[in-house]
């Protein structure tokens, strides 16, 4: 009995870890997760039917994650114009005697990122904004941001305005477009 | 481009098997057919399915009162295509015994 109940408890294991991740799949890809749930079934053994609730939930995080990735990093070409222009900006930053050329890049850029990229429009804070940091934290060259800690993160609030108000800008025109052709069909 | 510009064996293996298969298969069916792992063999499913090769249905006719299970079979683009890479690989030396491990 004791073995019955816990076969019983990993057969559950193996079905809850399953649809756990079946259910974080995107909606193209969730009938896999019923796939590999409705396939157990058929798996004699307790084993093997472990075996195979694992080996599958791997596989479809594979799946999750490559999904995850896919709608945030489908524009290569955009993403790598992001990155390269922030770390052009943390280069400016760091050897420059005034932050105004860096804030500036920042700015022009991700208000551009915000207005005309607006697809997962949080990438751009995060991407260009988010170099200073994590290249001070690769390399160990803080520049003027020693003693300060705090500051480095400065890019990432600017390059959120900056986006945000792309962003407001692209919202404000298109809807300005709409009202004027509403205007010229009366 | 084609969708796989390069296949690994547990791929071809897989391939090789539905095609000779022809018929619908379950995939528990092809895991012990091929010796491929479900955590490969289901993801390469995916991507079979989302490049047009192979499509999945679900089963009608059930029995005992169990969840109905998926179906597998490869489509004509995904059966020429399975030859073709398959001619390829074999000219490279390729055997379906050499990638075959039993469960």
């Amino acid at each position: 009995m004791i073995r019955a109940a816990g076969n019983c408890a990993v057969h559950q294991m193996g079905r809850c870890l399953l649809r756990g991740i079946g259910g974080a799949l995107s909606a193209e890809h969730r009938e896999w997760g019923d796939a590999l749930l409705a396939e157990l079934t058929a798996i004699d053994g307790v084993g093997t039917r472990l075996r195979f609730a694992l080996s599958g939930a791997w596989g479809m995080s594979v799946v999750l994650v490559k999904d995850a990735l896919a709608g945030h990093v489908a524009d290569p070409g955009t993403m790598l114009l992001a990155l390269s222009i922030g770390v052009v900006a943390t280069g400016l930053d760091l050897r420059a005697s005034s932050r105004t050329p860096g804030v500036a890049l920042i700015s022009l850029a991700c208000i551009a990122f915000g207005a005309l990229s607006t697809r997962a429009v949080w990438r751009w804070p995060l991407v260009v904004g988010g170099m200073l940091p994590m290249i001070m934290a690769v390399t160990g060259h803080t520049g003027a941001y020693e003693f300060d800690r705090a500051d480095r993160w400065y890019g990432v609030l600017l390059a959120t305005a900056s986006t945000a108000l792309g962003l407001a800008g692209r919202v404000a025109v298109l809807a300005t477009r709409r009202a004027m052709r509403g205007m010229c069909s009366r | 481009m084609p969708p796989f510009p390069r296949l690994s064996g547990p791929a071809i293996l897989v391939l090789e098997t539905l095609l000779r298969e022809a018929a619908w298969t379950y995939g528990y069916d092809l895991m012990r057919a091929t010796g491929v792992q479900a955590g490969t063999l289901y993801p390469l499913l995916v991507r079979l399915t989302d490049a047009g090769w192979l499509t999945a249905k679900w089963e009608e006719r059930i029995e005992g009162g169990r969840p109905p299970r998926h179906l597998y079979r490869l489509t004509a683009e995904g059966r020429a295509a399975a030859r073709e890479y398959l001619g390829r690989a074999r000219a490279r030396g390729w055997s379906p015994t050499a990638d075959e491990r039993p469960i």
